[in-house]
């Protein structure tokens, strides 16, 4: 089996292989359904990268309207704050789901720089429960190691959802969910919003 | 290129052994009592619901690890940081690559060890081709004739070898210097020194500068490959303490499973069921 130690691809985002095979059994998510979604989602994806990296704000808004499309943004929001969500007022609601939305769209727009023609394929569906698929890409690199990028697609009512990636077997909710449970135990939902808002005030500067 | 590995099954037996380790709570009790002095010890909240995120996040010692945390990073800004930036600057990548080459095959007789001690014949086998190849054909390590072979590198080291005996990670722990830890994969560390031959030459040798240069040039090493994306993971986080041990906690199980979580699944260290969590957010 191919390990990995490199911060580099955590940074970047890209999961880990998974074994090979999934666990059988009737799902109304269909594997087939899923990849399918993950391939048009991959291809929508280069074309933002594809545009330039000077053109920020063009950038930003394609991958917000990917982000919306793509992404079961409402229910990421609600489980990353997790049982804090049902205490907040609509007020702390309302601001948190604005500020998180451009914190995802800021870091991911950040991130991926520049499409260097690298090819991501599928390697792998496993069914996870009735209506969540795992799909397992990889991504190949002409510099390095390719990079393994899991996603979690939820199905419901016919329609398609990421709602979660791992890179190389980091994963995105649970990294965030952690980093926000501690500021939220440390400085309340209230200032956890504030430091978000700050961070992308901040980014928005040294771009 | 997807190998099946042959301890696919003992992932989930590792699991089950975690369950006859003896409770660390209490050691990570006296560590913090002996920490007292230094104020590192964090209460435990009453409430329920804040009380199982405290417990699950198993950082007892968490007002002690970010001080130190601090410390690093203000070590790292001064001194590491600068030196490793330095050493990309004046270096060439072919060159830098090859130093890494040279330090990762140096290192194979440790991850030799704990494959063995794991009872990996696959990854034995592998890191001791590595080994002999790179050193012959590689000239003493200089090039990674074993890769282009298929021989792909494997990372093992005796934190993880604890793991797969069932050890937990007892609890997160930062190291000054060395950063994110924990108190196994510190202990880890510890035991390491003694399967690297490098410990035993630096030893031996009555030349002084070796056994410092040997660690300075590892940590330029691996500070130098790792520039972007510290800075990246720093720019992109709100708490950057919890985001590298959150990081460090899903690196480390990635490893210790050597990429096979149990299942097949890598979101399994998502602790919450979606579903579950989904369904009672909307009842309320």
């Amino acid at each position: 089996m191919i390990s990995r130690r490199s911060l580099t691809r955590i940074a970047t985002l890209v999961p880990f292989a998974i074994a090979l095979g999934g666990r059988p059994g009737p799902s109304s998510a269909s594997p087939d359904g899923a990849a399918h979604f993950i391939e048009g989602l991959i291809d929508e994806a280069i074309a933002v990268l594809r545009i330039p990296v000077e053109e920020r704000v063009s950038r930003e808004s394609q991958f917000r309207t990917l982000l919306r499309d793509k992404f079961d943004v409402p229910l990421i929001t609600r489980l990353v704050v997790g049982r804090h969500w049902r205490r907040a007022t609509d007020a702390q609601k309302q601001a948190f789901m604005l500020v998180f939305e451009e914190h995802i769209v800021k870091i991911y727009t950040s991130q991926l720089g520049v499409y260097n023609e690298e090819i991501v394929a599928i390697r792998n569906v496993a069914s996870r429960t009735e209506r969540d698929t795992i799909v397992g890409t990889e991504v190949m690199r002409s510099s390095d190691a390719p990079l393994q990028l899991d996603w979690l697609v939820r199905e419901e009512a016919g329609a398609y959802r990421v709602i979660d990636i791992a890179a190389e077997g980091v994963s995105l909710m649970t990294t965030k969910r952690s980093e926000f449970s501690s500021v939220i135990q440390r400085d309340g939902l209230d200032g956890l919003i504030e430091k978000l808002r700050v961070l992308n005030a901040d980014q928005l500067e040294n771009s | 290129m997807v190998a099946r590995d042959s301890h696919v099954s003992d992932a989930t037996a590792v699991k089950a052994r975690e369950k006859a380790w003896p409770n660390l709570r209490p050691l990570a009790l006296a560590a913090a009592l002996l920490g007292a002095t230094l104020c590192g010890c964090a209460t435990p909240p009453e409430d329920p619901g804040a009380r199982a995120d405290y417990e699950a996040l198993n950082d007892p010692l968490e007002p002690f690890n970010r001080g130190v945390f601090s410390f690093n990073q203000g070590l790292d800004g001064a001194v590491l940081k600068p030196a490793a930036q330095a050493y990309v600057w004046a270096f060439p990548v072919e060159f830098r690559e090859v130093v890494h080459r040279v330090l990762s095959n140096a290192h194979e007789p440790v991850v030799f060890a704990n494959s063995l001690l794991q009872g990996n014949f696959d990854h034995m086998g592998t890191t001791l081709l590595r080994l002999l190849l790179n050193t012959t054909f590689g000239v003493g390590g200089m090039f990674d004739v074993a890769s282009e072979l298929g021989l792909e590198p494997v990372d093992e080291d005796f934190g993880q070898t604890l793991a797969v005996w069932g050890m937990g990670e007892g609890f997160y722990l930062v190291l000054p210097v060395f950063g994110p830890s924990s108190l196994r994969d510190g202990i880890g560390r510890g035991v390491d020194i003694f399967f690297d031959p490098m410990t035993y030459v630096t030893i031996n040798s009555d030349k002084d500068f070796l056994g410092p240069s040997f660690m300075a040039t590892t940590a330029l090493d691996l500070r130098s490959r790792h520039l972007e994306a510290l800075d990246e993971i720093e720019r992109s986080s709100v708490d950057f303490y919890a985001a590298m041990r959150s990081l460090y906690r899903q690196h480390r199980t990635n490893l210790i499973f050597n990429g096979e979580t149990p299942e097949g699944d890598p979101f399994i260290d998502d602790p919450f069921d979606y579903d579950d969590v989904f369904s009672r957010l909307e009842a309320e």
